[in-house]
């Protein structure tokens, strides 16, 4: 893969551009083309991949460069000439490193190019300090995951330098405060430089290296030597940066009375517990002051920042789509999708497909199968590698996703769009999809839009960004809203608005599982970042840490929609209970499908099974699936047209649903393990078709769109669009 | 990772695995899928994978490395023109490396 790039936007209307930032590596042109997207899936016995060009050459041939990836957080002070005061100095900070033991250096603080003071945890996992070209450092190697009170002072008067190390949380008699200290030079010059104040990397030659993995806490700076210890009865500051300030921020805060206030690149961890919390304060919201920390991660990604390589504006008559950037030489090609969202004032078509850019997001260039040793295990057989995979391997500066740990082993809560997302392109092929196309997430929801263009229906396309930002003023005049196969991640927002179209009469099909499962919050500024906290319950790679299941973005409890009291069975009248990614199991009718009420859906259907055939898996339901669980919200006047009733074991009961271990809760043996598809009304004259199965689209493009899954789909659809009333 | 250790009985398993392999069979018994999952599990330094280098319908065989940066191993003369072949292949290597014995059936 030779080229790499993103848009500035997922989501555009006419008449505005959108910026291209690309990179290339061993090529030195390129071209880009425009094309609409209809059918990504490139199995052979699916219904043929389709794309539609519109433009061949949007100004190219482009001169090909290469931009780097700066991965890894810190946070930064714009140089200040009120450091060239400090003659002596001394500074003290808790640390919890996370990741030691590899032989190498990672930076607390730096202000420092030849001449300065930098202190570190060297490449013996030993605290140490410089000044200009002399150093200090302790004898004893620090561990992981301890809190570390750090001092180290330097006299210029005496010549003096001193560094201590001690343990905040004592576990023995051995834990004594550990001190190094010798005299190097009077009067030292080491303000006379010009650079920035660094916190958990340090600068060389403009490149930032050496990044920290761990918190860091309290950090002060006095301009003399001064006593310093836990008591914390100290003198004024020189600075005095409390990370419990602006947590929601990418700017921390200095009380100090210089006012040297930061800022933070590549949206490292907050509202994590301090080193002075304690469990009696779950919520960073309630007492801050326990939040005074910041995680630094030398994998954090927010922003590539990129410079733009070319613009596109979009043509006044260019319909809403979903729509793709094609960057491409003789032997690579790399796609970049958009969507067109429709204008304010002309939203003609009565179908809107939401697209769902969080779920996107949250899967962004995950390692599942490539990390992920269990997925073996959970798909049922060997874990197929294909060149995106080698390079997302190779490559690991490409950031990480809500699937994937850090590095040291801590939880990923932010997600960013601003990176070039290698599986978030037509003709991807993933891990989880199931035998056969093995699609995931936006390839396997070009099923649903191939499937709308091959049946003629005009459709507008939003995405999750516009759906939050935009709210329910730009969904509650369509007629139809279709979901995507997996729209998993959901916000207050987006799921409140969904709820409000839907008993204003709007009618919703969600084609797909696992739908409305995680809480997520956007950042403040902007939707480009969002962020999860997978706190009680829920399949997940990873769980919080206790105190930390509050977002930084929002403040909201994040973690499962089951556990914040918006269940998805409420908005769909189903919920996720299990996930299996070998084969798929098809749907069989119930007596209420034959039901007057519901005649209209299965028109033409004569078979009793439904789905016993498709590309994910072979069947119309798999992958994740749902059903209906009255306790948890399903409305009472469901009717349950047809479920699936047998899955294989490597299907297995969700952990919120496992309360109590025991044999028996594999998909050969527990009830509760079956997709339901479900209809029902809701007020208005409103109504909700679920078919709890991220497979059932595979099913719809099965045979060319030609079986009884798309029938029974468009039976729904020429339904909803009919403003008839349902009985 | 499984604790499960392979035994003498264990063969007639997989001799079922292989005729659920060709008959597309999912649905395994007891018995072969806690073989399976002994298989299946482990961390993933080691870990087999088959590595589609281009379009053609071949796959080869790869081992996953420890850590994130490294190279994928990709053994250009081990390839399968059958995803089935490879599976079988594989449970063949990890069955001898399990038990200490190749699998003669």
């Amino acid at each position: 893969m030779n080229i790499l790039g993103y848009a500035d936007k997922f989501s555009v209307m006419q008449n505005e551009s959108v910026e291209f930032k690309v990179s290339c590596q061993n090529i030195k042109k390129y071209n880009a083309a425009l094309l609409k997207i209809v059918q990504g899936d490139i199995n052979d016995k699916g219904p043929g991949y389709k794309e539609i060009k519109l433009k061949d050459n949007l100004g190219g041939p482009f001169n090909a460069r290469y931009q780097k990836i700066p991965i890894g957080s810190y946070g930064i002070i714009r140089n200040k000439k009120i450091f060239h005061k400090l003659k002596s100095l001394s500074l003290s900070v808790y640390i919890f490193p996370t990741l030691l033991k590899r032989g190498r250096k990672q930076v607390i603080l730096s202000r420092k190019n030849n001449n300065g003071f930098e202190l570190f945890i060297n490449n013996e996992d030993k605290i140490q300090f410089n000044i200009n070209n002399y150093n200090i450092k302790l004898k004893k190697k620090i561990f992981e995951k301890n809190w570390y009170f750090i001092t180290a002072k330097y006299n210029s008067k005496n010549g003096s330098v001193y560094i201590s190390e001690e343990l905040v949380f004592k576990q023995n008699e051995n834990n004594v405060i550990n001190v190094n200290k010798k005299i190097i030079k009077k009067n030292i010059d080491f303000t006379n430089n010009d650079c920035n104040f660094f916190i958990a990397a340090n600068s060389n030659n403009g490149q930032i290296k050496n990044f920290y993995n761990g918190k860091i806490d309290s950090l002060k700076i006095y301009d003399k030597e001064t006593k310093l210890d836990l008591s914390k009865k100290t003198s004024k500051t020189f600075a005095e940066w409390d990370f419990s300030k602006f947590i929601s921020s990418d700017k921390f805060f200095d009380k100090g009375i210089n006012k040297l206030h930061g800022k933070l690149i590549n949206h490292p961890a907050r509202a994590v517990t301090g080193y002075n919390w304690n469990e009696k304060n779950q919520d960073w919201k309630i007492n801050s002051t326990n939040y005074s920390s910041i995680h630094f991660h030398e994998d954090d990604l927010s922003d590539c920042n990129w410079d733009t390589d070319f613009k596109f504006k979009i043509p006044s008559k260019m319909k809403s789509g979903i729509y793709a950037v094609k960057l491409f030489n003789r032997s690579d090609e790399f796609y970049i999708p958009f969507c067109i969202k429709p204008k304010k004032k002309s939203r003609k078509n009565k179908i809107l497909f939401l697209m769902p850019t969080a779920s996107y997001l949250a899967y962004a260039n995950n390692r599942i199968g490539i990390d992920v040793p269990e997925t073996e295990l959970v798909c049922g057989r060997l874990i197929e590698m294909n060149k995106q995979d080698i390079y997302l391997q190779e490559h690991p500066e490409l950031g990480l996703s809500f699937y994937d740990l850090h590095e040291d082993g801590s939880p990923v809560f932010y997600s960013s769009k601003k990176r070039p997302i290698i599986n978030f392109q037509p003709k991807s092929v993933g891990k989880l999809g199931g035998i056969g196309s093995n699609v995931w997430q936006f390839n396997a929801d070009t099923h649903v839009t191939g499937w709308l263009d091959n049946f003629g229906y005009d459709f507008d396309v939003i995405t999750d960004s516009d759906l939050q930002t935009e709210g329910l003023e730009l969904i509650k005049d369509y007629s139809v809203i279709i979901t995507g196969t997996h729209p998993e991640y959901y916000s207050l927002k987006m799921i409140e608005t969904i709820e409000k179209y839907k008993n204003k009469g709007g009618r919703l099909m969600y084609l797909g599982g696992n739908g409305f499962y995680w809480r997520i919050s956007y950042d403040t500024k902007s939707t480009d970042i969002i962020e999860c906290r997978k706190s009680e319950g829920g399949i997940r790679t990873f769980e919080t840490k206790p105190g930390e299941s509050y977002t930084s973005t929002t403040g909201e409890y994040s973690g499962l929609w089951r556990r914040n009291g918006i269940p998805p069975n409420k908005l769909t009248g189903i919920g996720m209970v299990s996930q299996g990614f070998d084969v798929s199991s098809p749907y069989y009718r119930t007596n209420a499908s034959y039901n007057k009420k519901v005649k209209f859906i299965f028109n033409g259907v004569k078979e009793k099974i439904i789905g016993n055939f498709g590309l994910s898996g072979g069947g119309a339901s798999g992958l994740e699936i749902d059903s209906v669980n009255k306790d948890l919200g399903s409305p009472d006047n469901i009717l349950i047209l047809a479920s699936s009733k047998k899955h294989t074991d490597v299907y297995m009961m969700t952990p919120e649903d496992m309360l109590d271990p025991a044999p028996g809760m594999g998909g050969t043996e527990a009830e509760i393990i079956k997709s339901d598809m479900v209809f029902f009304k809701t007020l208005n004259n409103g109504a909700v078709f679920s078919v709890g199965s991220i497979a059932w689209a595979g099913s719809m493009a099965w045979n060319n769109y030609k079986n009884n899954v798309s029938k029974i789909t468009k039976n729904v659809l020429d339904g909803f669009l009919k403003k008839t009333k349902f009985k | 990772m499984s604790r499960y250790q392979i035994n003498k009985t264990d063969v007639k398993y997989a001799e079922e695995f292989r005729n659920n392999l060709y008959l597309n069979n999912y649905y395994h018994s007891p018995s072969l899928q806690r073989i399976l999952n002994l298989f299946r599990s482990g961390p993933k330094k080691g870990k087999y994978v088959i590595v589609k280098l281009n379009n053609k319908k071949i796959w080869h065989l790869g081992i996953l490395p420890e850590n994130r940066g490294q190279k994928i191993k990709i053994y250009k003369k081990i390839y399968f023109e059958s995803l089935l072949d490879a599976e079988w292949y594989v449970f063949k290597k990890r069955w001898k490396k399990h038990s200490g014995k190749e699998l003669r059936i």
